[in-house]
Order: structure tokens, then C-alpha cells, then sequence
């Protein structure tokens, strides 16, 4: 229980900080705290089950989460690279 | 149907799923083949260089920058016939079980699956084939610096492409939600790539950012709702959480973590309100990416969606399952809404093919809602009405997902074309183009007709039979419920909302042809156009199909009456 509030949280602050914060480095690390709280609970509700496919699932997770760092750091260099900032208001190119 | 069951990665296994370990074994060539050469290593302390065929320069057969994409197509295309015999031929059920234990089930191949799959297949295949022409390959002699990178990037462009071909066709088989989770994982990585893959340009990587934030964003959510799910059931088979939610009480937990998995898969499929980043994403891609955006990827989010909404949380009873029914109804009006609406007001054309994939994406919302009220009448005399009526939905969906694959794809083929002499931004890009290409601007045309819903092309006949469905689950329920005081079904809003909004969309869709054939061609775009001989046939082929399922489309939508025929077991919990 105290564990999926602490994952609750967790991700409440990072889906909140996805949204609001405008320096994209800052965003991707909201976006691994929103996985982190995911795996969180996966673990505690495979221990609350008995269940080990639970932390079966965060191992598959957290592979997912350092591809997806990767990636996103690999778009934000191109970005910087073209728009020379990675400040999410300034890149509004496409808006017409 | 029959049911055989195989275990993981035994003898049986692989024989079972050639097409994908054709995907796979395609891949390992598409790393290894470009990059074999003259590469030696020498032993330490000696003189002695043993040649090691990796690295170094490249031999003369593998030299040529194009290989990589005949490569790509070959395999793409022997998956997509193996997948062919297996729609057309095989009815069996295939249920892929962990080692040991028949009851842990993970990957299941069915009617649906492969259909899905095919469709899949089907799309990228024409991706690969138009994306020949698409990169700026030039000869291997030239030895400038941006030359060799360009040549080098082509293997980049097929090894993603095959990689969210294999991601979807994971999605399509998962028999357990984590499991999708993950092909769905590698078909969005693939893709998020794939949109910033001009990075060279503003645009590119702009929209490549903002895809993968949003859509990163949504699987966190998604990923979060899995977790919620697992807390509340133990386990996320698709199975074990159908019963689950069958023997369902008060609780609250179960439908924030089915209304935050929903989120993930919304975006996948753009339905409102989570489109935000479709249109900058689809304007800012590479147009055949663009178009594998709004078909394939959209299909797996509804793959991922009916696996949810309608074989999961099966509407056993009208109090348990109205609220994602009321829910999904309204979003998918909103959708629909909201994507012609934003459609009409937009003027660069590959936005506006944007939107109206958003619109799309309500109609399909609202066939799925459709499809989810076989059992909500209640009464046993209007049951098999209402069952045979979902029937009938759930095969308009799924005919709808493959003929969309024909003129919405091609219609990005087309914007590809304009692409190769430089960015389509506005209208500009297309005015004119009868006189510069009148073979073009004709195929231009039978996709926007097709996409407006015009007869005999096969939108018309996905959008009327999806339209039909609706209408005949309203009349199978319209005994047991009134509406605003009424005595009709509120599902028969959903059909006018559908209805209307046809009506709005033939308007930006025939403003096409209008720019097309009577506006001038603009300063910057006079000559004839590029050349691109395979891109042009994969817009051939799609307008075959286009006209052909319209007229033919008879024994496609038989495959998909029986894939429906698969799931609607499923869905009543049987």
C-alpha cells in the first residue's frame, strides 16, 4: 500500500512535470520517473501477489526505458543541432 | 476451429511462424551484409593480418548504396506472401505457451492476428517499395563526406522499418498485455526515429521531438495503467483479466488502470484528445512515413484497443461496461469533430491528410462502441440480433483498417512525389499538378474520393459498411432504451455524428481536386516532376487496390467476416 502511493506519486510528479516544464532534458527525466513509478509497483504488487512475472515485467521495463533515454537524447542532439535551443516553447516551427 | 497448443521455442515453434523469423533473419543480413569488407586484423607481435570480412572497404557487390533496400523489399515481400497463405489459408487457432506450463500463455496466431499482420506487412512493403526513390542515393565513386553518410543512412532507414514490422506483428500476436506492451514499444522506437529521420531539417527533427515527448509520454501512461492492472488482477493475460473483470465488484482501480492504458493506445490511433502531436509529426515526417503512421501504426493501436476494450472488459451488463461505452462514444464524436473540423481550416496538405486521420480514427472509436453493445439490450429474444449486428461491426473495422492501408497510403505517396523536388508545406505544393502529371493527379483524386466516401471505390464500401453496422446494432437495441425521452437508441446519434461529418469532410477532400486541376502551378514548381519509377508503382498499386476492393472486395471482407468470427467468442467470454 505505502509502496503504490510512493509509486503514485512518483508518477503523478513526473506526468505533471511532462507537461509543464519546458527544458527537454527536463521532460525526459519526468517521462523516466512516470516508468520508474511503473516499475515500482510491478515489483511491489509481485511480491503482494506472490508472483514473480512482476519483476519479470520491470526488467523488460527498464530495458524499454533506457532505449527510449537513448532515443530521445539522440532527437533532442538533432534538434539542438538545427534550432539551437532545446527549449520546448522556441522550437514552434510547425504550429502555422 | 481447432486450438493447438505449442510450446516456446521448441521444434514446432519456428516452423509455426516463418514470416516472422523471415522478418528477424532479414534484419541480422540488413546489419551484417553492408557492412562486410576488406577488414583484417594483425596478430599482436607479429606481422601476420588475418582478413576478418567485417569493416574496411566494402567488396564490389555490396558497395552499391541501394542494397539495403532490395534487400529490405525481398524480405518484406516473402513475409507479407507467407502471411498471405496464411490469411487465406490456415483457420486454425495457434496458442504459444511458456515451457512447462500450458497455462502461461504468450503469443497466440489466429484469423485475426494474421489478418492484422498481413495488413501490417502489406503496408510496409509499399513503404520500402516507394522509399527506393525516397533517399537521395548517389553513385558509390562519389566520395564527398555527406555522399558516404547519406549511403551508409539507407541501411539505417530499412533496419528501422523491419523492426516496427516485427514490433507490430508482436502486438498483433501478444496473448498477454505486458507483451504487447513491448512489441508496441518497438514499433513506437522504430517510428520515433523514423519521423526525425530528416534531421538535416528544422522540420524533421522538430516533429521527431514532439512525436516522441507525446507519445513517450502516453506509454508512461499506458506502462503506469499495465502496472494498476497487475496490482488489481495478478496477472496480465489477456484471459486471466477477461475473467477478472467478469467477476467484477465495486471498485475503482480496475477502470483508472483501463481508462490509463486507454491513453496509451489513444495516441497510437491520434483519437482526441491526444492528436496534438499527429499533424506536426505527419507534416514534418518523410510523407511514406507519414503514411505508415496513419495506416500501420494506427492499426496496431487498434489492435491494442479492441484486445482492451472488447475482449477484456466483455460488457457483461449494462452497469459494469456503460461507462467505457458512454466514454468511448463521446470521444469518438469529439474525434471526429475536432479532426474535420481542424481538416478544414488546414492548408498544407500532408496536416490535412493528418486530420483526417484523426477523423478516421473517430469513426473507427465509434464502430468499436458499436461492437461493444452485442449484450447490453438484455433481454435474451434481441440477443442474437445484437450479437450478428457486432458481428457485422467488428468485420467493417477490420475492412476498414486494410482498405485504408490502400488510399490513405497512397495518398502520402503522392505528397512523396511533390516531396523529392522540395518540402510540401502548402497548397502550393499540389496546385497544378494535373498539368505537370495528369497520371498523378488522377490517382490524387480516386484517393480523396475514396477517403470522402465516393462509390464504387472502396472507401465508400468500408465507410457504408461500418455505417450499416451501427445502425444495425441501433436497431437491435432500440427496443430496450430511450434517449432524452425518446425511443431511440443513443447509438443511432453515432451513426448522424458519422453521417454529418462525411458530409463535412467531402469539402477539404474535393478542395484537393479543385487545387489540382484548375489552380496554376506556382513559380517554384513548373518543370516535370521527378522521375521516382518505384514510388510510382506503389502508387499504382494502391490505386488497384483502391478501385479493385470496391468493386471486389467480396473475398477480403469474407477473411475479415471469419476474423470476426475469432474474436466475438472472445468477447462474449465463451
Amino acid at each position: 500500500m505505502l509502496v503504490s502511493g510512493l509509486s503514485a506519486i512518483l508518477f503523478v510528479m513526473g506526468l505533471w512535470g511532462a507537461f509543464t516544464r519546458k527544458n527537454a532534458i527536463i521532460v525526459l527525466m519526468c517521462l523516466e520517473l512516470m516508468l520508474n513509478a511503473a516499475n515500482l509497483q510491478f515489483v511491489a504488487a509481485g511480491v503482494y501477489h506472490g508472483d514473480t512475472a512482476g519483476w519479470i515485467y520491470t526488467v523488460f521495463a527498464i530495458a524499454i526505458a533506457a532505449a527510449e533515454v537513448a532515443i530521445g537524447l539522440a532527437i533532442l542532439l538533432s534538434v539542438f543541432n538545427q534550432h539551437e535551443t532545446i527549449r520546448l516553447d522556441d522550437i514552434n516551427l510547425l504550429r502555422n | 476451429m481447432t486450438q493447438r497448443l505449442v510450446e516456446a521455442f521448441d521444434a514446432n515453434f519456428f516452423s509455426l511462424f516463418t514470416a516472422e523469423v523471415t522478418l528477424f533473419i532479414g534484419l541480422i543480413l540488413l546489419i551484417l551484409i553492408p557492412n562486410l569488407g576488406k577488414g583484417t586484423f594483425r596478430l599482436p607481435g607479429t606481422q601476420a593480418r588475418i582478413p576478418w570480412f567485417l569493416g574496411g572497404q566494402r567488396y564490389e557487390w555490396n558497395a552499391n548504396p541501394r542494397l539495403p533496400s532490395l534487400i529490405a523489399l525481398l524480405i518484406m515481400v516473402s513475409a507479407t506472401i507467407q502471411m498471405g497463405m496464411r490469411v487465406f489459408s490456415e483457420n486454425d487457432a495457434i496458442l504459444v505457451h511458456a515451457t512447462g506450463d500450458a497455462s502461461v500463455r504468450i503469443l497466440s496466431a489466429n484469423p485475426f492476428s494474421n489478418l492484422m499482420e498481413f495488413f501490417f506487412f502489406l503496408a510496409l512493403t509499399l513503404v520500402i517499395l516507394a522509399s527506393i526513390n525516397r533517399l537521395d542515393v548517389k553513385n558509390p565513386k562519389d566520395k564527398s563526406i555527406s555522399t558516404l553518410y547519406n549511403n551508409r543512412r539507407q541501411a539505417d532507414f530499412y533496419i528501422l522499418i523491419l523492426t516496427c514490422a516485427l514490433g507490430m506483428s508482436v502486438v498483433a500476436l501478444a496473448e498477454n498485455l505486458f507483451v504487447l506492451f513491448v512489441g508496441l514499444e518497438l514499433a513506437s522506437f522504430s517510428t520515433y526515429i523514423l519521423v526525425a529521420f530528416n534531421k538535416e531539417s528544422k522540420a524533421g527533427s522538430e516533429s521527431g521531438m514532439k512525436y516522441f515527448i507525446v507519445g513517450s509520454a502516453a506509454s508512461g501512461v499506458g506502462l503506469y495503467g499495465l502496472s494498476l492492472l497487475y496490482l488489481w488482477s495478478g496477472s496480465l493475460q489477456i484471459d486471466i483479466l477477461a475473467e477478472a473483470w467478469a467477476g467484477i465488484g465495486q471498485e475503482t482501480l480496475p477502470y483508472v488502470a483501463l481508462g490509463l492504458v486507454l491513453v496509451g493506445f489513444g495516441f497510437k490511433i491520434s483519437a482526441a484528445p491526444f492528436h496534438f502531436a499527429a499533424p506536426d509529426a505527419y507534416a514534418g515526417a518523410p510523407s511514406t512515413i507519414s503514411g505508415l503512421l496513419a495506416t500501420a501504426s494506427k492499426a496496431m493501436g487498434m489492435i491494442g484497443i479492441i484486445k482492451i476494450l472488447l475482449v477484456i472488459t466483455q460488457p457483461e451488463a449494462l452497469e459494469g461496461s456503460a461507462i467505457w461505452l458512454w466514454t468511448i462514444a463521446l470521444l469518438s464524436v469529439i474525434t471526429m469533430f475536432w479532426g474535420n473540423l481542424a481538416a478544414l481550416g488546414s492548408d498544407n496538405p500532408k496536416r490535412m491528410l493528418a486530420y483526417s486521420s484523426v477523423a478516421h480514427a473517430g469513426y473507427m472509436l465509434a464502430a468499436i462502441t458499436a461492437a461493444g453493445l452485442w449484450n447490453i439490450s438484455g433481454d435474451v429474444s434481441a440477443q442474437d440480433d445484437a450479437i450478428q449486428a457486432s458481428r457485422t461491426v467488428l468485420a467493417a473495422i477490420l475492412f476498414h483498417l486494410g482498405v485504408l492501408i490502400a488510399f490513405k497510403l497512397g495518398a502520402f505517396l503522392v505528397l512523396s512525389v511533390l516531396e523529392m523536388e522540395s518540402d510540401v508545406k502548402s497548397s502550393d505544393a499540389i496546385a497544378g499538378l494535373a498539368k505537370r502529371s495528369p497520371m498523378l493527379a488522377v490517382a490524387m483524386f480516386i484517393f480523396m474520393l475514396s477517403l470522402a466516401g465516393v462509390p464504387p471505390l472502396s472507401g465508400f464500401l468500408s465507410k457504408l459498411l461500418v455505417l450499416l453496422g451501427i445502425i444495425k446494432v441501433a436497431i437491435a437495441n432500440s427496443a430496450s432504451s430511450s434517449f432524452l425521452g425518446m425511443d431511440v437508441h443513443w447509438v443511432w446519434g453515432l451513426a448522424l455524428a458519422m453521417g454529418v461529418n462525411s458530409a463535412i469532410s467531402v469539402y477539404y477532400y474535393l478542395r484537393v481536386g479543385v487545387v489540382m486541376f484548375f489552380h496554376e502551378p506556382v513559380e517554384s514548381r513548373q518543370g516535370p516532376l521527378p522521375r521516382g519509377s518505384m514510388i510510382r508503382i506503389s502508387i499504382a498499386i494502391c490505386v488497384i487496390l483502391t478501385v479493385g476492393l470496391g468493386v471486389a472486395g467480396e473475398f477480403l471482407l469474407d477473411v475479415c467476416r471469419s476474423a470476426a468470427d475469432y474474436l466475438m467468442p472472445m468477447m462474449r467470454g465463451l
